[in-house]
């Protein structure tokens, strides 16, 4: 049950759909732009919320595909989507939840391209992980307690990569974008059940991986 | 108890710990250039999509560019239809009999005519030859009045032709 209190945790802590966001009011503002017609003008509003929301949808396309490259692509591809169909967006809804429904759905793209080059071309193995232990951030002082910290991000991030692909996303969604079961079950399309029992799935395995009691 | 309070601490540093660390190692893949020319190219990307139309295929002449499919539909109907109508108009000729031996005589007479008749019947018989006609009623008229016994026998020759 712990994993389940953590899953509830998480969920409380994390901030609520906001539909009067910077994102959702931009995002309002660029489609009555593009529905007057001035294209022009939408399109340099739209740069600024580019801006506002890239380097999350980065963080998330990064840990989702372990890849910089393929991340690149998928957060492009999803910004296009999102003004390409701007004027389907609903002002009474959370921009930031149909954004990460855009962008989840641009990474599977791109995880499914990735899968199916892999089949036909054997590719070199991704030396992301490498680096990764390499970057991982540390204010301690003390060596050891670094170590410590590296080892514990090896670990996890092993287990995390181990997890199927559905509680990998959630997990994902949960942990590195900080979203509520809720919000994630609408940028997934699965229901808050379903998106709960992964991420405590996950969560679970996670634990095994760290050798934590539970 | 207090092991499981010690468990859930253990794990929720663990996570905190994990999500620092991914967040730290995607933003080490992309530093605030990164974000920039990413955002020039979406905005790129934008134009382009705005932009784009379909081109013609290069090399292709207009003269020789295929009749629509909408009109080769149209030529093949009408020299079906045209085969038709010229099939049924010849069975119709062909099986109507009124018209059929009108034209078989017409198309007989001449050659059927020519050994029945004498040479002066068929001289007669042309519309166009007055002078014959002219003689014909002369020999008539001579016959009937019968003061011309030696052209009984002409009268003979010519008696049985009745022009039609």
């Amino acid at each position: 049950m712990a994993g389940r209190s953590l899953v509830d945790a998480g969920a409380s802590v994390s901030r609520g759909p906001d539909r009067h966001s910077p994102a959702s009011a931009l995002a309002a503002e660029i489609k009555g732009l593009a529905v007057s017609g001035a294209r022009e003008e939408a399109r340099e509003r739209f740069g600024a919320l580019v801006a506002l929301l890239q380097r999350r949808a980065l963080r998330v396309a990064f840990q989702y595909l372990r890849n910089a490259a393929d991340a690149d692509e998928a957060v492009q591809d999803a910004f296009v989507k999102v003004f390409q169909h701007i004027e389907q967006y609903r002002e009474d809804l959370p921009f930031d939840v149909w954004f990460t429904r855009i962008l989840v759905n641009a990474s599977l793209d791109r995880l499914k391209s990735r899968n199916r080059q892999q089949r036909f071309v054997s590719q070199p193995a991704d030396d992301t992980d490498d680096r990764s232990v390499e970057q991982v951030p540390s204010t301690d002082a003390s060596s050891e307690r670094r170590l410590l910290a590296r080892e514990r991000w090896e670990l996890v991030s092993r287990a995390v990569a181990a997890l199927p692909d559905r509680q990998r996303l959630v997990f994902t969604l949960s942990q590195v974008d900080e979203q509520t079961p809720a919000e994630i079950a609408q940028a997934t399309g699965m229901s808050a059940a379903t998106v709960r029992v992964h991420l405590f799935r996950a969560l679970r395995k996670l634990r095994g991986a760290l050798g934590v009691q539970g | 108890m207090r092991r499981r309070e010690d468990a859930d601490v253990g794990m929720a540093a663990a996570l905190e710990a994990y999500r620092a660390a991914a967040c730290a190692e995607a933003d080490a893949h992309f530093d605030d250039h990164a974000l920039e020319a990413q955002r020039v190219r979406i905005l790129q990307r934008l134009d382009l999509s705005h932009k784009a139309r379909v081109l013609p295929f290069p090399g292709a002449p207009a003269a020789t560019r295929p009749v629509s499919t909408v009109s080769r539909r149209w030529i093949s109907a009408a020299a079906v239809a045209g085969l038709l109508i010229g099939l049924v108009t010849g069975q119709l000729l062909h099986v109507l009999p009124g018209d059929s031996v009108v034209n078989r005589q017409t198309a007989v007479r001449p050659s059927s005519l020519e050994p029945r008749t004498s040479p002066v019947a068929a001289r007669v018989s042309a519309p166009v030859v007055d002078p014959d006609n002219a003689l014909l009623d002369a020999i008539d008229l001579a016959v009937s009045r019968g003061g011309a016994s030696e052209l009984r026998a002409l009268h003979d020759l010519t008696f049985a032709y009745e022009p039609y």
